[in-house]
């Protein structure tokens, strides 16, 4: 009764690029494991195979690492070749809402993950010192953010309570994108230091980020 | 009287190691991150996964995995005398954590450290094997969230007859006062026992037998679910240059 797959690992098998996509299943054995394939998103290893952790289609790809050819077999949900993000990770861009503002940080909300709207919210803290890349006591927080703004920020870690996510906007792509002012309307980036917002013109500084072709 | 007539058929009709009918829908809820419906013969259920998403109680937050909350309710039309069942009653904690001991071996908990998972399942139409269709339901769920699990948990009720034949997948009529009932969920169908539930006094020499038998009803649970999960994605994912590769069997 059992239905699992047990492919052959020659190198024959296996397919260039993602040409093929095959329907699997949770528990689905793939592949035996061996030097020359990984388990990628959507797998697992157990007990010298590779079984599907996800329902979806299999994709196989070809990575070179040190001049060595790598295969990695995925289990992907959607067709589309963006991968999915379920959860914030140490290392990735997150879009962000500031919440409030204190004296050394402020608190925010992860609302995006990439490219991967979350459906539901996370909480981050950006610290006074991971704004902006000069010295900590040059920096005004709240010359550089206010509660409504929409952020990119970086993933670094975990706060000291373990609670929420650490956020950083050092890098010159990360900082604010959009504003809300003080009648609501929305503020956007009109120079590398400050937003202008579209209705009054008002202009108030921030940290903005470097993205080109944004809101033009 | 005796759960199997002297032809050797139930009152439903079935043969012992038969089980019943098994109707599904992935997906019924939009607004839960995944749900599933499942009628096992006349007993109705739905569940709501929702989640990882971040625990609002700090206290039960774990740094290495996700906690899976579990949570099981019967409607009060569910039964033919109509009663007010509170969610927190005895039975209901019970079901509740036999089915978070079971998920959470299923489930790769450590790929979302600091998070958690709930599953919330409604009993619509009770007809015996409650606690087997809940796990099949949230089994289902799960799979419509994207959640990244060992197998599909499959699992099914036995029933000891009178010597010691074995009846699966027992209905209301069959769950007597006094019968020995056994619950058994496994990984993929396999030998991989995830939860396991005796009611009543069962002779240790049927129990081998009993135990057997679950595990191959197990096994059928399994392949409807796997059949239910296939149609589902194809139907979500297949796109025309895919309508050609069919899954290998």
């Amino acid at each position: 009764m059992n239905t699992s797959n047990s492919s052959s690992s020659g190198s024959n098998a296996f397919f260039r690029g993602e040409g093929c996509s095959k329907y699997v299943i949770p528990g689905d054995r793939l592949f035996p494991i061996s030097e020359q394939l990984k388990a990628g998103i959507g797998t697992y290893e157990l007990f010298g195979h590779i079984y599907a952790s996800l329902a979806g289609t299999m994709h196989m790809y070809t990575t070179v690492e040190r001049d060595k050819e790598t295969k990695i077999v995925e289990v992907r949900r959607e067709s589309e070749k963006e991968k999915r993000h379920v959860m914030p990770y140490v290392g990735c861009i997150v879009t962000a809402k500031v919440q409030n503002i204190g004296q050394r940080f402020a608190k925010c909300t992860i609302h995006c993950v990439e490219c991967s709207v979350l459906s539901h919210e996370f909480n981050g803290v950006l610290r006074k010192e991971d704004i902006m890349p000069i010295e900590k006591e040059k920096v005004k927080l709240e010359q550089c953010i206010h509660p409504g703004d929409v952020i990119l920020a970086r993933v670094i870690g975990f706060g000291d309570n373990q609670h929420s996510y650490l956020l950083s906007t050092v890098e010159d792509e990360l900082g604010v994108v959009s504003g809300i002012g003080d009648l609501g309307e929305r503020m956007i980036p009109c120079s590398f230091g400050e937003i202008k917002s579209v209705i009054s013109g008002t202009r108030e500084p921030r940290k903005v980020a470097h993205i080109p072709d944004l809101n033009h | 009287m005796s759960i199997i007539s002297e032809h050797g058929f139930r009152q439903d009709g079935r043969k012992p190691h038969q089980i019943r009918n098994l109707n599904y829908k992935l997906g019924v809820y939009s607004q839960a991150d995944g749900s599933a419906y499942l009628e096992q013969g006349n007993t109705k259920v739905l569940c709501a996964v929702y989640g990882p998403y971040e625990p609002k109680q700090r206290s039960r937050l774990l740094e290495d995995r996700c906690i899976i909350n579990c949570q099981y309710s019967m409607a009060t039309f569910s039964t033919n005398e109509r009663k007010e069942r509170p969610r927190g009653d005895r039975r209901s904690l019970e079901f509740a954590r036999l089915m978070e001991k079971a998920f959470e071996e299923a489930i790769l908990t450590e790929n979302y450290p600091r998070s958690q998972i709930d599953v919330f399942c409604e009993l619509l139409q009770a007809d015996g094997s409650h606690l087997a269709a809940c796990v099949n339901v949230g089994t289902l769920a799960l799979a419509d969230a994207g959640v990244p699990m060992r197998g599909l948990v499959a699992a099914a009720s036995c029933a000891c007859a009178p010597g010691g034949l074995a009846c699966v997948d027992v209905n209301s009529r069959e769950e007597m006062g006094i019968v020995p009932r056994l619950t058994v969920a496994t990984i993929s169908g396999q030998d991989a026992v995830v939860m396991a539930e005796l009611q009543n006094r069962l002779h240790k020499n049927h129990l081998m037998v009993i135990l057997g038998n679950a595990r191959k009803a197990t096994a059928h649970v399994h392949s409807c679910l796997e059949a239910a999960v296939l149609t589902h994605i194809k139907a979500a994912i297949g796109l025309p240059s895919d309508s050609d590769v069919e899954r290998d069997s």
